[in-house]
């Protein structure tokens, strides 16, 4: 692959994210606090196709620049950063150990779930404490995987499109 | 659209985990409308009324608080909701009523949240 274009194609994929994310905002759903997690597509296509490190690259870029765009920074960015981190480090592992015997679903379920694990511990840690007792934790999970199955459907279908693997030059 | 075994086993777990979270044994005694406000629990009266917060209130025990936030929370029948706040998105009064042992209405950026309160499991 051209040393030019990967990062020419990390660079237009953390824009899209950072879009997505700043725009996942508007997308009215049925329950409170749920978002589809589509940010966290284009951070599922660079780990599909490029070295790790740049998908550490992208996550980083877009876990500080979507609180930034979307308001309320440092409320947002405590409770998404650290998630963002545990999310993509779930992705990883799901990623690397089983490669070749799963597909975009389990990463995609797994990041969903690790982010929202995450911030429902670090709102009780930093916010309310007591918040892990409560209802909401089992619901938010539930919804968390039913996202993720959504993200890790969109993922497998984009990493399996000619357009996109065209694009970083894969042959699959 | 291929799907793997693996895809599947993961997708059960996490819905097993979440689904034993939701259905966990609670207890229906004992219950209470506790208010977390900056890290201090206070429990509130179950008779109907609607609280400012901007305004001084009193507990179970009849001890006085202010904690000076811009949200109103009503209560009736021991069930609340949280009529107006101050906060962005307004999730707390989208949640509308917290009914049973375990519902939880959270405002983050005001960092309020009020909780039914019940005994959990053998507690």
């Amino acid at each position: 692959m051209s040393h030019i274009k990967l990062p020419v194609l990390i660079g237009l994929l953390t824009s899209l994210s950072v879009v997505l994310g700043v725009l996942e905002n508007f997308i009215p759903l049925p329950l409170p606090a749920i978002r589809l997690g589509l940010a966290n597509l284009p951070i599922m296509i660079i780990l599909f196709f490029a070295p790790v490190r740049y998908a550490v690259l992208l996550m980083l870029l877009k876990s500080i620049l979507v609180p930034i765009f979307s308001g309320n920074f440092i409320f947002k960015i405590s409770l998404g950063f650290p998630s963002t981190v545990m999310a993509f480090i779930g992705m990883v592992i799901v990623f690397k150990l089983l490669k070749s015997r799963t597909t975009a679903i389990s990463i995609g379920v797994t990041a969903a779930f690790f982010h929202m694990l995450t911030q429902l511990v670090v709102a009780d840690f930093l916010y309310i404490h007591g918040i892990m007792t409560t209802n909401i934790v089992g619901i938010l999970l539930l919804i968390a995987t039913v996202t993720g199955v959504l993200t890790g459907v969109f993922t497998n279908v984009l990493v399996n499109n000619k357009v996109i693997t065209s694009l970083f030059d894969v042959q699959r | 659209m291929k799907f793997k075994i693996v895809d599947v086993i993961f997708v059960l777990v996490f819905l097993s985990i979440s689904l034993l979270i939701i259905f966990r044994p609670i207890q229906n005694s004992d219950r209470r409308l506790t208010l977390l406000a900056d890290n201090i629990e206070i429990t509130l009266p179950t008779n109907d009324k609607v609280y400012n917060f901007r305004l001084d209130f009193y507990d179970i025990y009849g001890t006085k608080h202010n904690i000076n936030k811009q949200m109103l929370l009503e209560i009736s029948d021991s069930n609340a909701r949280m009529l107006e706040s101050s906060c962005q998105d307004k999730i707390c009064v989208k949640t509308l009523w917290a009914k049973s042992c375990g519902d939880i209405i959270v405002c983050m950026p005001n960092q309020l949240a009020l909780l039914i309160n019940c005994k959990i499991g053998d507690e």
